[in-house]
């Protein structure tokens, strides 16, 4: 039997998660590629190295981000989480959240990070998904 | 530094095959929506099933889909990739018959036990869509 869930058990799955599937648009056309990242609350935030999915943001900055807690085929959580895309500019706003982010994945999972201890990687993009809308389906 | 590198087409194909469960991507008037899916890959199109609703909405206002499996032994050592394709219902008895066994195999506790007959019937009765994939173009990227 799957049953919506309610805000706050959305709010919590999406805090408790580091691995989100990213969803965006590009020229029209959906794009989904896994991301870490960390939410607190209204924000989402994550990094990336340039490519693909930050072309297509800053181009079309309406996104979701997905995350799912799946113990087996009968008991599944997910959420849905509808937001935009802001680009952190600002340095100190910048630098606060690229610390909280590679102190929260020192080893960096599925994006395109290449960036830590690297001189020579090109300068990692800092975003934040402002959160709009959560929905969530839970099974079990 | 974790080094990250492009899949060749056999690494690729391998994982949609390996795989049974993936997010799909879709988008309609610049929006989009990911979900989690079940799918089957026979080496050359991906399907997947679902009800319809909102998934079907979009797929019906935008073929164009974006079909995302990943392997993620831990932090550092991964694989992901993207199938980007059109997906078509699929109509036919004979190939709905043999979608649905190929999801079926690969997800034995998904389905119940199907056999032709049963199959017509309970897509029927449980409003359900299958959907083909044939990719115009896969991606992937790994861990070195």
């Amino acid at each position: 039997m799957i049953k919506r869930m309610s805000a706050d058990e959305a709010r919590a799955l999406l805090r408790s998660q580091r691995l989100a599937r990213l969803g965006c648009v590009s020229e029209g056309d959906p794009y989904v590629v896994p991301v870490n990242y960390v939410f607190d609350g209204e924000n989402a935030f994550s990094h990336s190295l340039p490519g693909r999915k930050i072309e297509a943001m800053r181009a079309n900055p309406r996104v979701c981000l997905q995350v799912d807690e799946v113990r087996d085929q009968f008991r599944w959580k997910s959420v849905l989480a509808f937001g935009t895309f802001e680009e952190l500019t600002d340095p100190d706003e910048h630098a606060r959240a690229l610390n909280l982010l590679l102190s929260l994945f020192p080893r960096l999972t599925p994006v395109e990070s290449l960036i830590a201890e690297d001189a020579n990687a090109p300068a990692p993009i800092v975003y934040r998904i402002r959160v709009e809308r959560l929905t969530g389906i839970r099974e079990g | 530094m974790l080094e990250v590198k492009e899949m060749s087409r056999g690494e690729m194909t391998a994982l949609l095959l390996r795989g049974t469960f993936g997010h799909l991507g879709c988008s309609r008037d610049g929006h989009p929506y990911v979900v989690p899916m079940n799918y089957a890959y026979d080496s050359e199109c991906l399907y997947f099933f679902t009800t319809e609703g909102t998934k079907t909405e979009y797929i019906g206002a935008n073929h164009e889909v974006c079909f995302q499996v990943e392997e993620i032994a831990d932090p550092a050592r991964w694989e992901s990739v993207m199938v980007f394709g059109r997906a078509e219902r699929v109509a036919h008895a004979d190939d709905l018959e043999r979608a649905m066994r190929l999801i079926a195999e690969r997800n034995p506790t998904l389905t119940p036990a199907l056999n032709r007959t049963k199959i017509g019937a309970w897509t029927r009765l449980s409003n359900i869509v299958v959907y083909r994939v044939r990719p115009h173009s896969i991606h992937g990227r790994k861990t070195a």
